[in-house]
């Protein structure tokens, strides 16, 4: 039974270089819902943190093809990142690792993006996702020497969709987590349903309660997720850098679109298809339809399109796709 | 007038056994000397290659033998992880076999390493209902559509509207 909107309780706190809200319809739920969020969290970040020294990925990345041993939850994020990369064909690619750091993108991104000598390093392109061994059984990675691996889009997602699937368990409630974009709903939604802001053009630092959303939807089950070109982004030398990476060149993607949002049965599908969509540009609208996803791409002009029975924006654009 | 024979050297049996002696003499000598060189490289390998060995272990130092030093260290990490991971396999090989390629669906498809919410995920499942219980710990991405779309906002009331959650793209790299 959806509960009343007003029972809603809410809590945010700074949580893997990004915010992370909570969204609880039963307000008693929301001080041990938030320590579930944040025990999650801190799991996750101890498993999959690029910027950590002693994180499971970091071990997996220094093991110079090396079999290495890791906990059931790398393993769980990894088996989805890899799974993303095949039901992409390799466009959300998990070993874009070096990409980043041949970007600059070498530490937690508040710091990197204050660096702005140009880079001096060649493009590492990556595509080396059909390389990693994961044993399941086991519990063992091995990456080929060389080969990077960067899982932040996919745990973040996956974060998101077990911290709500684990509270909604816990406390019997209606659950909803957004970890800077990732949004994962859980139980019995309000009666209205949860209302998400989807936001085009925001900066890194921005404050999000003075953030004008472009547009108001109401979900009520499931993932959403929005992928932006603008929102990590950073200058090197006179390049304008993000982190959405091609992994063909290793560059920062070239996409018609600026922001593109998807609603899936999970945060991870959503934020796998938001990403692809980044990458596969004009493409992108017709290999969302045919997976029936509802999502919403701007351009760089402003201009959206909308597919899978997304909302129409009172000013959305012509319904044809990229530019040429 | 006869003229000594000059067969001795030949012939003489104790000038014999005195060259055979000789020889025997310097290649004992030689033996000796080479035992001698063999003994010192022996101790010198081992006074080097001992203290690399103990190295390796520690991991600080690359290994003479990397591939011995490194399957005792994921046996030793391995060993240690089943403790925490009773459910994980029992095979006592010590070698790591290659896992199955991660790529295409059999990776995907293959039942993954259940967290430790497993089992609270499950309860999820049939506890919530409707929404997305049916969402495991940690799903297979399969790129499938929600339950239910997106909806437009409803039409503001005069009632206060709850502040919406804001999805603006900042993930990414973490």
């Amino acid at each position: 039974m959806p509960t009343a909107a007003a029972a809603v309780a809410a809590r945010t706190f700074r949580a893997l270089g990004t915010s992370a809200t909570l969204l609880v319809t039963d307000p008693d739920a929301l001080g041990p819902a938030g320590r579930v969020l944040a025990a999650e969290l801190a799991a996750i970040d101890a498993a999959c943190s690029r910027f950590r020294p002693d994180s499971e990925l970091s071990r997996v990345n220094r093991a110079r093809g090396r079999a290495v041993p890791v906990s059931a939850l790398f393993a769980g994020a990894l088996r989805v990142a890899l799974a993303g990369a095949a039901l992409t064909d390799g466009d959300v690619d998990p070993t874009c690792g070096l990409s980043l750091v041949r970007l600059g993108y070498d530490q937690d991104f508040a710091r990197a993006r204050r660096r702005t000598r140009p880079l001096r390093r060649p493009l590492a392109p990556a595509g080396g996702w059909r390389q990693v061994r994961l044993d399941p059984a086991r519990l063992v990675v091995t990456v080929p020497a060389g080969v990077m691996l960067d899982l932040g889009a996919t745990a973040k997602a996956l974060a998101a969709d077990r911290s709500a699937a684990r509270v909604a368990a816990e406390f019997g409630c209606g659950v909803l987590v957004n970890l800077g974009g990732d949004i994962s709903v859980a139980g019995d939604p309000p009666a209205d349903g949860w209302l998400v802001g989807i936001a085009d053009d925001v900066a890194f630092d921005a404050i999000i309660a003075d953030v004008e959303p472009s547009q108001v939807v109401v979900i009520r089950d499931g993932g959403l997720a929005t992928s932006s070109t603008s929102a990590r982004a950073w200058r090197r030398g006179g390049a304008s850098l993000h982190h959405i990476v091609d992994p063909a060149t290793g560059q920062s993607a070239e996409s018609c679109w600026r922001t593109v949002s998807v609603a899936a049965a999970s945060c991870v599908d959503a934020n796998i298809a938001s990403t692809a969509a980044i990458l596969r540009g004009g493409q992108a609208p017709g290999w969302l339809d045919g997976l029936r996803l509802p999502a919403r791409l701007v351009r760089h002009d402003g201009s959206i399109i909308t597919t899978g029975g997304w909302p129409a924006d009172d000013d959305a654009g012509a319904q044809n796709g990229c530019p040429a | 007038m006869t003229t000594p024979t000059v067969i001795i050297t030949e012939d003489y049996p104790g000038e014999t056994r005195a060259h055979g002696l000789r020889r025997l003499s310097r290649l004992t000598w030689r033996a000796t000397q080479l035992s001698a060189v063999t003994a010192v490289g022996l101790v010198t390998l081992f006074a080097r290659t001992a203290p690399a060995q103990t190295t390796s272990q520690t991991g600080t130092t690359p290994s003479m033998q990397p591939s011995t030093s490194a399957a005792a260290a994921t046996h030793a990490a391995r060993r240690h992880h089943r403790h925490a991971h009773p459910g994980a396999s029992a095979n006592p090989q010590p070698t790591v076999q290659a896992g199955q390629s991660a790529s295409g669906n059999t990776g995907a498809s293959r039942p993954s390493p259940t967290p430790t919410t497993a089992g609270s995920s499950g309860g999820s499942g049939g506890g919530s209902g409707g929404g997305s219980g049916s969402k495991s710990a940690s799903p297979s991405p399969t790129l499938a559509p929600p339950t239910t779309a997106p909806a437009p906002a409803p039409p503001p009331t005069t009632a206060p509207a709850p502040q919406p959650t804001h999805s603006s793209g900042s993930h990414g790299g973490g």
